[in-house]
C-alpha cells in the first residue's frame, strides 16, 4: 500500500509542466495626452513704460508634456481682479512665450493676438509666459491687480 | 516714464518650494453613437505631479470659449492627490432637429494664483444611431 | 497481487532516476505593464507592474543557472526613436540572490545548490527616449533556467 502511495506522489510531480524557458512580455499603450503643469504662478510689477507686467515681476512657467495629436492655444490676458476704484477699459493686453523653440514650437513675442499651434511629441518641457497691460490713462490706482493668460492644450 | 511711487499689491507669489499643479484628461477626443437623445462618455482626469490640487471641470463649446447648456460633467469639482486620477461622466443632450453634437470638457485648477490659467480640454461628439458617421 | 505491487514499487523507485536526467528547475513568469514617468522620457514597469518570475527546483543535488536574455523592443509606434532599453532584477529571497542593477545586456547567475522552496524574482523593464508618441509599446525578454 505504501508503495502505491509513493507511486502516486511521483506520478503527480512528473505530471507538472516543466517550463525551462519563459517569454516575458511588458506592454503599455499611450493615448494621445497632454499634461499641463503650472510651476511658477508669475507676479506683476510696473515696467519702465508704466505697464503692469510680469516681466517687471516674475514670469509664469508652465510645463507641457504631450504624446502628440494635440495643440496649444494661448490668449491675451484678461483682468481677473482690479481695485474697486479702478476703471477698466481701453487697456492694451499682451502676452509672450518662449522655451519650446528647440522642440519645434516657435517663440511668440509680445502680442495681443491669440496663438494656436500644433504641438510635436514633447517630453516634460518648460514654457515661460509673460503678461502685461498698458493703461491708456497712464495711471494705476492703489490696490490689487490680477490678470491671467489662458493656456489651453487640446486634441488636434 | 517716471515710475509711480505707489503700492501695487501684485498677485500672490505662491513660490513655496515644490508648488506646482498639473492636470491631464483622457481621452482627449472621442465620438460615439447613442440610441437616445442623450450621449455619455466616461473620461479620466489625472493629477500627475507632486502636489494635491482641486480641479474644476466645465462643459464648453468646441472652441473652448463659453460654457454650454444641456450638458453636464460630474463631478464638476474634485480634489486629487499627487499621482491620483478619477473618472468623470460627461452627458449631453442632442436636441432636435440636430442629429449630432460636439461639446468640450476643460479641466482647470481651481482658484489658482498667478498670471497663467492652464487648461486641458477634450472634444466629444455624440451622434444619433442611424445618422451617417455613427 | 503482491508480486504486481512489488513490480509497481520498483517502477516507482526508477522514476526519480529518470527525472534527474530531465529539467533541473521550472519557471512561471507573469507579464508586466509600463507606465510613463512624469518627465516623459522613461516608460517603465516601475510605474506600471513588474514581471514576477517564480523559480522552483527539483529536490535533487546539483547547481542550476538562471539566464535572462537582453531585453528587446518588439513593438512601438511609427516614428518612435528609442535611446535604450534596460532590465533589472530584484530578489528578496536570501537563497536566490538575483539582484542586478539596470543593464541592457544579459543577466546570468549560477547557483550551487537547489532551492528548498520556490522563489520569486521581480523583473523590471525600462525604455528610455527623448519623447514618447502615442501608441502601443511591447518589450520582451526570455528567462531560462537550466
Amino acid at each position: 500500500m505504501r508503495s502505491l502511495f509513493g507511486l502516486t506522489a511521483i506520478a503527480t510531480v512528473a505530471g507538472v509542466p516543466c517550463a525551462q524557458a519563459a517569454d516575458v512580455l511588458f506592454q503599455g499603450t499611450l493615448d494621445s495626452i497632454c499634461i499641463l503643469g503650472l510651476t511658477t504662478p508669475g507676479t506683476l510689477g510696473v515696467d519702465a513704460e508704466g505697464r503692469l507686467s510680469s516681466a517687471a515681476g516674475l514670469p509664469g512657467t508652465v510645463t507641457v508634456l504631450t504624446t502628440g495629436g494635440t495643440r496649444l492655444n494661448v490668449k491675451a490676458p484678461v483682468w481677473t481682479q482690479t481695485p474697486a476704484a479702478y476703471s477698466s477699459g481701453g487697456e492694451v493686453f499682451e502676452y509672450s512665450y518662449l522655451g519650446l523653440s528647440g522642440l519645434g514650437v516657435a517663440n511668440v513675442d509680445w502680442t495681443s493676438a491669440n496663438s494656436d499651434v500644433a504641438l510635436p511629441v514633447l517630453p516634460l518641457s518648460i514654457l515661460t509666459v509673460n503678461a502685461r497691460a498698458a493703461n491708456p490713462s497712464d495711471s494705476w490706482v492703489d490696490g490689487t491687480y490680477q490678470m491671467k493668460v489662458e493656456v489651453t492644450c487640446s486634441a488636434s | 516714464m517716471q515710475l509711480k511711487a505707489f503700492l501695487i499689491a501684485a498677485c500672490l507669489l505662491g513660490l513655496a518650494a515644490g508648488t506646482s499643479s498639473a492636470q491631464s484628461l483622457s481621452p482627449m477626443k472621442k465620438a460615439g453613437a447613442t440610441p437616445s437623445d442623450v450621449k455619455g462618455f466616461q473620461l479620466k482626469a489625472g493629477n500627475p505631479y507632486k502636489s494635491r490640487m482641486t480641479f474644476v471641470a466645465l462643459v464648453m463649446d468646441p472652441t473652448f470659449t463659453n460654457e454650454v447648456s444641456g450638458a453636464l460633467v460630474q463631478p464638476a469639482e474634485f480634489r486629487l492627490a499627487p499621482g491620483a486620477s478619477r473618472t468623470l461622466i460627461l452627458q449631453f443632450k442632442i436636441a432636435p432637429p440636430n442629429k449630432e453634437r460636439t461639446v468640450a470638457v476643460c479641466i482647470l485648477p481651481k482658484d489658482i494664483e498667478g498670471t497663467i490659467q492652464p487648461r486641458v480640454c477634450g472634444t466629444y461628439t455624440g451622434r444619433l444611431l442611424g445618422h451617417p458617421g455613427s | 497481487m503482491l508480486r504486481q505491487l512489488k513490480a509497481l514499487a520498483g517502477a516507482a523507485l526508477l522514476l526519480p532516476m529518470l527525472s534527474a536526467e530531465g529539467a533541473a528547475c521550472t519557471l512561471i513568469a507573469t507579464g508586466g505593464t509600463l507606465g510613463l514617468a512624469p518627465n516623459g522620457t522613461t516608460y517603465t514597469s516601475e510605474l506600471g507592474l513588474p514581471s514576477l518570475v517564480t523559480i522552483s527546483t527539483t529536490l535533487l543535488d546539483g547547481s542550476f543557472t538562471i539566464t535572462i536574455d537582453p531585453p528587446t523592443l518588439v513593438q512601438s509606434p511609427v516614428g518612435f526613436v528609442p535611446i535604450s532599453l534596460e532590465q533589472k532584477t530584484v530578489s528578496a529571497v536570501s537563497t536566490l540572490d538575483l539582484n542586478f542593477a539596470y543593464t541592457s545586456g544579459q543577466i546570468q547567475r549560477t547557483f550551487p545548490t537547489q532551492l528548498l522552496s520556490a522563489a520569486v524574482v521581480t523583473l523590471h523593464h525600462r525604455l528610455n527616449a527623448a519623447s514618447f508618441p502615442s501608441g502601443t509599446y511591447r518589450t520582451k525578454t526570455v528567462v531560462t533556467c537550466s
